[in-house]
């Protein structure tokens, strides 16, 4: 019971939400269940985990603080160690085997892997850990890419593509799928070491290295960045469609009795029509300013790329981007597509003349040039990070700006806690805006989202 | 009803349907605690059929609601026949004894069950599957709590209503958005994805004897290629058993480059994933 409350704890530190009932849960289920180490694994996923993106977590913390069975580590009952063995790849591959030659990590690393060797190369993650990792103050993922380094895991894996015509897809695949086992195996012993340590930030960034939807978005890595721009296309088509709280008259819907009965009154209460009611789908007009200097672009890109998929839930979209210069790309979005859009921005947008942001230059050009795009029906969204470079705020101008439109939405992607230190104004423009989220993920974008459509 | 997670397993692969282990154990939970399930996992890989099996090995009623954006109360739970009570008020016209009708015209003559009342209401076992939820919108999610939670609802009209069986919920997703925390709060949670290539083998052979070893073979092996790649939308087990049944209805004996090229797009139903995997076919059939 000691080590479920434990589990449960280090889960909550990496920010899985688990209530008091699912933990009675768990309990009443394992008072039902025949307690092996499988089916605890089982059963305390199925009670506690209720997010597919948690489930790598669960594994590595479940296993850490629950057993050492590495054989059985993350592999089903199902799964057998070679459906496709392995060796089967090194003996069909014309007799070249791979021979041990050369003294690189990654020459010993490959080696071990592709004659199935899953212990060796454990013990090569081992004295990894203990020589790579000893310093203080590393983060979870410095040390993870000091192991890799050490393991040459770059080259192990430039050389699998080098190889993927010669032994074939299958191959590949399977020997790229050891690898990620590895990997898997190399966080399981670094989450073990912060767990022992009692290091809960380490847990904390482990929550956030393992689910994408909480991972920086300029930390992600090109893979991940597709995974991420598709997840975006996703909610940015379903937030379209999404429908109004108000109701308004329609040929057909749900019954509207109250109108229905109101209007046989005329008919000394014959009802003569029955009418119906739909929801509404509201459709405001948007505006958006994405600073795109620095890492901000890279949040830029997700911004635009949500909002071209909104597109049909808006009225009207115009789109600025903006260094210290505004510049419209409207039209990019309306001609191609979003990536051609998104390229477009980076390579061909004339938004800079010094390099730096100055949000308040921007805002007075804004408010100079463009108020007449704005009704009170328009809602205007900044995208930006409020570092102004110590130049003058202008914070007046987003007032007027604010004065012009519905609402004014901010989107920070730094860090709550760094708002208002040095260069960052946020807490100046704050006044003039509706609601300002801090928006470094996906999840935190989606959030947002939702609350700009709704 | 079923006392081991081992029954409920060889019961499945009575109705030719492979479950693991796995699942079997939550299920067995699920039934056992009387809780309902949350399956999540990409389209095509057997949520549905597997509330649907359920249902038949506990030879149970099944009872299903397919989630669609602006499902509501009247559609799911209950709405009231205006028609009729429109009628019998015209019918009653005359009268003047309100007394008499008033307590009538919310009553169950006029209720027009749906199948979440219908679920709560029936004495008998029953398999309620909620499908797709993660296409209805958040008020239905919300609707659905006093049911999954306390196994009751609220006719405003007729009070609270308990259910008289607990009947076992399923509820299924896709993850095209996240559920509310409430919700998941209340439910097992199921994950099923793509199966490795030893379980869809299995799952192949069982749904498709007369496929051959070999090219069995072939296509779990060619399948999880393809689902390795990045591709828009990835072949389900649907589609690897539907191109199973179109080899042998070809005769296929073997799996060239030129074959998977003619009926790749029974497995890729997305031109872009067509036309990126085109440009690797050979790579896929190599050492086949």
């Amino acid at each position: 019971m000691e080590k479920i409350i434990e589990l449960v704890n280090r889960l909550r530190d990496c920010g899985v939400k688990i209530g008091t009932d699912e933990v009675i849960t768990l309990t009443k289920s394992l008072e039902v269940m025949p307690v092996s180490f499988s089916t605890l694994q089982t059963t305390a996923q199925a009670a506690l985990i209720k997010d597919s993106r948690q489930i790598k977590l669960f594994n590595y913390l479940f296993h850490a603080i629950f057993g050492d069975d590495l054989d059985n580590l993350f592999q089903t009952e199902e799964e057998t160690k070679s459906g496709y063995p392995i060796e089967h790849q090194a003996s069909s591959s014309d007799g070249k085997g791979m021979a041990l030659t050369g003294t690189g990590q990654s020459q010993k690393l490959s080696y071990f892997i592709k004659v199935n060797q899953p212990k060796e190369a454990e013990r090569m993650i081992i004295k990894a850990l203990q020589e790579q990792v000893d310093e203080e103050n590393l983060s979870l993922r410095e040390q993870l890419q000091r192991i890799k380094t050490y393991l040459d895991w770059n080259m192990e894996i430039y050389r699998l593509e080098k190889e993927r015509d010669e032994i074939g897809e299958e191959s590949f695949q399977e020997l790229r799928s050891e690898m990620d086992k590895l990997e898997d195996k190399i966080l399981y012993f670094l989450t073990k070491k912060a767990i022992d340590e009692g290091n809960s930030k380490h847990l904390v960034e482990l929550g956030e290295m393992t689910d994408l939807s909480k991972k920086k978005l300029s930390d992600l890595s090109a893979h991940e960045e597709s995974q991420v721009k598709k997840e975006v296309v996703k909610m940015g088509r379903k937030l379209a469609t999404k429908k109004h709280r108000k109701w308004k008259q329609s040929k057909k819907g749900k019954v509207d009795l109250s109108k229905t009965v109101k209007q046989s009154g005329k008919n000394a209460g014959e009802v003569v029509n029955i009418y119906y009611r739909q929801r509404k789908i509201n459709k405001p007009n948007l505006v958006l300013l994405c600073d795109v200097s620095g890492s901000v672009a890279t949040y830029t890109q997700f911004m635009l790329l949500l909002v071209f998929s909104m597109q049909q839930s808006f009225q009207k979209v115009k789109s600025f981007v903006f260094v210290d210069e505004i510049q419209e790309i409207t039209s990019s979005f309306k001609a191609g597509s979003i990536e051609s859009a998104i390229s477009d921005f980076k390579t061909k947008a004339q938004c800079s003349s010094s390099g730096q942001s100055d949000f308040g230059r921007v805002f007075y050009q804004f408010a100079q040039s463009h108020l007449d795009i704005l009704t009170p029906k328009t809602d205007v969204v900044i995208l930006g990070d409020a570092k102004n470079n110590w130049r003058h705020p202008q914070a007046d101008q987003l007032q007027k700006i604010k004065q012009h439109c519905r609402h004014i939405y901010w989107l920070n992607p730094a860090k709550i806690s760094e708002w208002g230190e040095e260069d960052s104004i946020i807490y100046l423009y704050k006044p003039s805006c509706k609601q300002i989220f801090e928006c470094r993920n996906l999840t935190q974008l989606t959030q947002a989202a939702k609350v700009i459509n709704s | 009803m079923f006392t081991t997670p081992e029954q409920i397993k060889s019961k499945y692969l009575e109705k030719d349907y492979y479950i693991s282990t796995r699942t079997a154990t939550i299920l067995y939970l699920s039934q056992e605690l009387k809780r309902p399930l949350l399956i999540e996992g990409p389209p095509g890989v057997g949520k549905t059929e597997l509330a649907k099996v359920f249902a038949q090995i506990c030879t149970s009623q099944f009872l299903r609601i397919q989630c669609y954006e602006g499902l509501d109360e009247s559609k799911s739970l209950y709405d009231w026949n205006y028609q009729k009570q429109l009628l019998y008020l015209q019918s009653k016209k005359e009268s003047n004894n309100w007394e008499e009708f008033k307590g009538k015209i919310y009553s169950e003559e006029f209720l027009l069950e749906r199948p979440l009342l219908k679920a709560i209401r029936n004495s008998e076992p029953t398999v309620l599957l909620i499908d797709e939820i993660d296409k209805g919108d958040e008020e239905f999610e919300a609707l659905l709590l006093e049911l999954l939670g306390e196994g009751a609802v609220t006719i405003p009209e007729l009070g609270t209503i308990k259910e008289k069986k607990t009947p076992q919920v399923f509820l299924t997703s896709n993850g095209s958005r996240d559920l509310s925390d409430p919700l998941k709060r209340r439910c097992f949670h199921l994950y099923l994805d793509y199966p490795e290539k030893e379980q869809e083998l299995k799952i192949l052979k069982l749904k498709h004897p007369a496929t051959t070893d070999k090219v069995a073979n072939q296509i779990v092996t060619i399948v999880n290629s393809l689902r390795n790649q990045d591709l828009q939308k990835k072949p389900s087990v649907a589609e690897t058993i539907d191109w199973a049944k179109a080899l042998t209805a070809l005769g296929v004996v073997t799996i060239t480059s030129e074959v998977l090229e003619t009926s790749l797009a029974l497995l890729l139903k997305n031109q872009q994933d067509y036309l990126k995997v085109l440009d690797k076919i050979n790579l896929l059939t190599t050492n086949l």
